[in-house]
């Protein structure tokens, strides 16, 4: 269980340089959101299933939806 | 090596999550990078809040029918209620900060830091 | 006794109806938040005799105390809070007949909520709820910001990073005080705080030193106060610098006197102190926008009250308490008549307000009486504090900090009377712009600060006693745990 745990922080830690260093914006929101699911996933296995629901559907949703409304307003118009 | 997994691994990767998004806040040049990098941030800020309150072998602090026993060990219910708030604030500051990015992109037409007047520090 | 806790909930009520007002009549709103402000007003004089007397806690919801989060209104909470009702009120009032933006309802709304949040920080005895309340105004902040179309946006984008990674730091350090003691509430952890490890408490502190630092404007971290402070419309800076200063300010006295009483922890609030105080006085000192210029010398305020405060005797806290009253007093002053300055002249340079004394009078008297107020003239308010802060620091051994506050008081004067020169003996060479004359927020400031200024014992009465409450820990948690 331990080894499950550190193998999704380890995920979790390469999604978020991802979105980092990816030169396109709509992969690195995907990657954040990736990254807020992960966090979901961890609260649930820390007896915390609210937390974990919350974090899925703002985290991962409507984050993730806000930022693609955000790029389609902006420099994502062209392609 | 389990050991030190078990006490480190989620102290240790929430801070290196915080961390990663602070670089990225303070090195990316695009606005939406930035605000990437902010929300990273939040997402290990929860990440630690939770994981302190975390008992080991404790069960979810939710009463159901088949257990009431107060004797039962449950997690710290504190922490999550706080990191329910602290989401819910962070998702309003990220809508907030995309709002006004989209009216600065309606100014400059560029989201590149280094472009726009006023913002180069 | 009125319950306190309305002066919190009222302003925030009066901001969710505002639309439905401004929809019966697009008045109403700048009233509603006039009404607001002077009921809080009312409440606290109705309560002021009663909390000199004893501080009061309300218990919200009816649990006792360390489950229950607190109000917790003791002697500086109380003039911190009747400092802020004042001002608020001026500035309400100052809005009546200022309000020309093109989202007018929004505005006030927003400002409401500042206000709430304000009254929130000061009062609350509890370190998530500090969170919280830090959060509201900040975004209301936020929102105010963008209110100027010229380069709103761009501050505001400024103000809005800082501010969220601030406020991850202060999450963290609210973590960890929890993991460490195992509750939020302030007297708790004041009581527990001796049992913690020392490092941790160290580390615990800066970490809360960073979260709230950006909002009490100490350098580093307030990179964002130029640039959002002259931009944002004249009541906004004067609320920005005047009132969430002097919140945030409050709000590091209580973690770093009530919680955490390291001695360590005050010499490195002396040194970060002393340097944002010289360098922001350099800047100000630099600059030729009148509002940026402003902005910098509230820098270099908030770091003398923070420095002096540091100094730890209770001679020196009081001085620093009454410096910062006296900033919020004459910033706000200053900032209204510099936006009418602005608006009069059309330009935000200080070259241009040549001779612009000939033409507005009280308004030009009134940005004089700011200025010699901060530089500590006799017979203004800043001169008491002035003193208060010099024969502090003297008497408590720190002659390297008498002198930079010196040094940072002739700095100070170059600038603030290069200004004054030129607006009643410069040349004029202006084509001046039609303002709306508001005359009565202006005239009772000149009053308060004159007021303070003769009969200083008015605020240093209170400000001594809550200088003793805030030296006696032991006192303050026995206040709230009742003896446990």
């Amino acid at each position: 269980m331990t080894l499950l745990y550190s193998l999704l922080i380890l995920l979790m830690l390469i999604s978020g340089i991802a979105a980092l260093i990816f030169d396109k914006l709509v992969n690195s929101i995907i990657s954040a959101g990736m990254v807020s699911l992960i966090a979901a996933f961890l609260f649930y296995f820390l007896r915390a299933p609210d937390v974990a629901m919350a974090e899925a559907a703002i985290g991962t949703g409507l984050s993730t939806a806000i930022f693609i409304i955000t790029l389609y307003k902006t420099e994502g118009r062209g392609n | 090596m389990i050991d030190f997994l078990e006490k480190w691994s989620f102290f240790g990767g929430s801070v290196l999550l915080i961390l990663i998004g602070l670089y990225g806040v303070i090195t990316r040049k695009n606005l939406i990078k930035i605000f990437i990098g902010l929300s990273l941030m939040d997402t290990g800020i929860n990440v630690l809040l939770v994981s302190l309150g975390y008992v080991e072998g404790g069960i979810a602090p939710i009463i159901t029918s088949t257990i009431n026993n107060n004797s039962y060990n449950f997690v710290d219910p504190i922490p999550q209620a706080l990191v329910l708030t602290s989401i819910v604030i962070g998702v309003a500051v990220l809508a907030l900060g995309l709002g006004v990015i989209i009216k600065i992109y309606e100014k400059y037409n560029t989201l590149d830091i280094s472009e726009i007047r006023g913002l180069r520090w | 006794m009125v319950n306190l806790i309305l002066i919190i909930a009222l302003p925030l009520l009066a901001a969710f109806l505002i639309p439905l007002f401004n929809y019966i009549n697009k008045k109403l709103p700048s009233i509603v938040v006039f009404l607001t402000t002077a009921i809080n007003l009312l409440i606290i004089i109705l309560n002021y005799n009663q909390i000199i007397l004893e501080p009061v806690i309300i218990e919200l919801g009816n649990w006792q105390a360390p489950f229950a989060i607190n109000i917790y209104v003791g002697t500086l909470e109380l003039i911190s809070i009747t400092v802020i009702s004042i001002i608020s009120l001026i500035i309400a009032f100052y809005n009546l007949n200022h309000s020309n933006f093109s989202s007018e309802s929004k505005f006030h709304t927003l400002y409401s909520i500042i206000i709430a949040g304000i009254y929130g920080i000061v009062m609350t005895g509890d370190i998530f709820n500090l969170f919280v309340f830090i959060e509201i105004t900040t975004v209301a902040a936020y929102g105010l910001t963008t209110f100027n179309k010229d380069k709103g946006y761009e501050a505001a984008i400024k103000y809005i990073i800082i501010g969220s990674i601030s406020s991850v730091f202060l999450l963290m350090a609210i973590g960890f005080t929890y993991s460490a003691v195992g509750s939020l509430n302030m007297a708790v952890i004041a009581a527990a705080s001796n049992l913690i490890n020392p490092g941790l408490v160290r580390i615990i502190s800066l970490l809360f030193f960073v979260g709230i630092a950006f909002e009490a404007g100490i350098l580093p971290l307030s990179i964002w106060v130029p640039d959002v402070h002259s931009i944002a419309p004249s009541a906004v800076s004067s609320t920005l610098s005047g009132l969430v200063f002097l919140a945030g300010i409050t709000a590091l006295i209580k973690i770093f006197f009530n919680l955490f009483a390291d001695p360590s922890l005050y010499v490195f609030l002396m040194i970060i102190g002393a340097i944002s105080l010289i360098i922001g006085e350099l800047i100000a000192y630099q600059q030729d926008d009148i509002k940026r210029m402003l902005a910098y010398s509230s820098i270099a305020q908030m770091s003398l009250v923070l420095t002096i405060i540091s100094v730890g005797t209770k001679y020196a806290i009081s001085g620093g308490l009454f410096q910062l009253f006296n900033h919020a007093i004459l910033k706000t002053l200053l900032f209204l008549t510099a936006g009418l300055m602005i608006k009069y002249a059309g330009s935000r340079n200080i070259s241009d307000f040549g001779g612009i004394a000939k033409k507005i009078p009280l308004i030009a008297v009134g940005f004089s009486v700011g200025s010699l107020g901060i530089l500590g003239v006799p017979f203004f308010n800043g001169f008491v504090s002035k003193i208060m802060i010099v024969n502090g620091s003297l008497n408590a051994g720190e002659y390297i900090l008498t002198f930079l506050v010196l040094f940072a008081t002739v700095i100070e004067m170059a600038y603030y009377l290069k200004v004054i020169q030129t607006i009643f003996f410069g040349k004029i060479s202006i084509n001046p712009h039609k303002i709306v004359k508001s005359y009565v927020p202006i005239i009772v400031l000149i009053t308060v600060v004159f007021l303070l200024g003769i009969y200083p014992e008015l605020i240093t009465k209170p400000l001594n006693q809550a200088t003793g409450e805030l030296l006696s820990r032991s006192d303050y948690i026995s206040n709230v745990l009742g003896g446990m």
